[in-house]
């Protein structure tokens, strides 16, 4: 038979690593988004200074 | 991530693998609980790093109030953040080894209620960062909220002592003395390390995500200019 208190004890597991590879996750995905916004403003801005120098 | 950046999430995760070999195959079962008294070592760690969190929160408030410098702020922010999610893990593992161990999910009483309601603060100082414009004023307004919600952290610690609880008292840090056989507490005291070191790694990839967003925040007002 085994232990009636296996439920609760994978339970609150199962909850707490739910919540801190949640965490995870988000901090990783905020990363990102930030790190390819920042990335794309900077070729953006890298592409503008090029321009400028070409048309002088 | 370069190879600095990666050193505290490997050492936590190398520390979080040892920590549940120890819950499982070297902490002995508790006789009157059963197998469910391993929520302990989650539970506990977890409720010592919120403490430590908010502790974190307050000192750095209280820096961004008297010297006005917006690291401070950040510093709390992702300390209340990562505070946040021990707290979540704390209210949630309790009540599940609460139904086995007292029969009921929840009960209000001053452990308990006082956890809750530091839960609740620290779900208000997030709302109140999210919903409102950042700079000065913002970081002063969170500063007072977060040295508000550091002061409860002692009321929930000494709830079990200053009133009757159905929350056991502290095993650890128990004035009568130490409670937990050794292989108990050292299996306590690596998933503490373990919890820590999840605590530092993500604090420092918060701050890593607000450093890029403050550049791309100057970057895009330059190009506006």
């Amino acid at each position: 038979m085994p232990d009636p208190a296996l439920p609760f004890l994978f339970a609150g597991f199962a909850v707490a690593w739910l919540v801190l590879g949640g965490y995870l996750v988000y901090l990783w995905r905020s990363q990102r988004d930030v790190a390819s916004r920042l990335s794309e403003l900077e070729r953006r801005t890298a592409g503008e200074d090029r321009s400028a120098q070409d048309d002088r | 991530m370069n190879t600095r950046g990666s050193t505290l999430p490997l050492a936590a995760l190398a520390a979080v693998t040892g920590a549940l070999a120890l819950m499982f195959l070297y902490a002995p079962t508790e006789g009157l609980q059963g197998e469910v008294q391993r929520i302990f070592y989650i539970h506990v760690p977890a409720a010592w790093i919120s403490f430590l969190a908010f502790f974190v929160v307050a000192v750095a408030s209280v820096l961004l109030l008297s010297k006005r410098d917006l690291r401070y702020d950040r510093i709390a922010a992702a300390a209340a953040e990562a505070g946040l999610v021990f707290t979540t893990i704390m209210m949630t593992t309790g009540p599940i080894w609460g139904r086995r161990v007292w029969g009921v999910w929840w009960v209000w009483d001053a452990r308990l209620t006082s956890s809750l309601v530091l839960w609740l603060i620290y779900v208000g100082y997030l709302l109140f960062r999210t919903t409102t414009p950042p700079g000065q004023r913002r970081a002063r307004l969170s500063a007072v909220i977060g040295i508000v919600g550091a002061v409860n952290v002692p009321v929930v610690y000494f709830s079990v002592f200053w009133w009757r609880t159905l929350h056991p008292l502290p095993t650890v840090l128990n004035p009568e003395g130490q409670l937990l056989p050794a292989e108990m507490r050292v299996t306590l005291y690596l998933s503490l390390l373990a919890f820590l070191l999840v605590f530092a790694s993500f604090v420092v990839l918060r701050l890593r995500i607000e450093d890029t967003r403050v550049r791309l925040t100057a970057l895009e007002e330059a190009l506006r200019a």
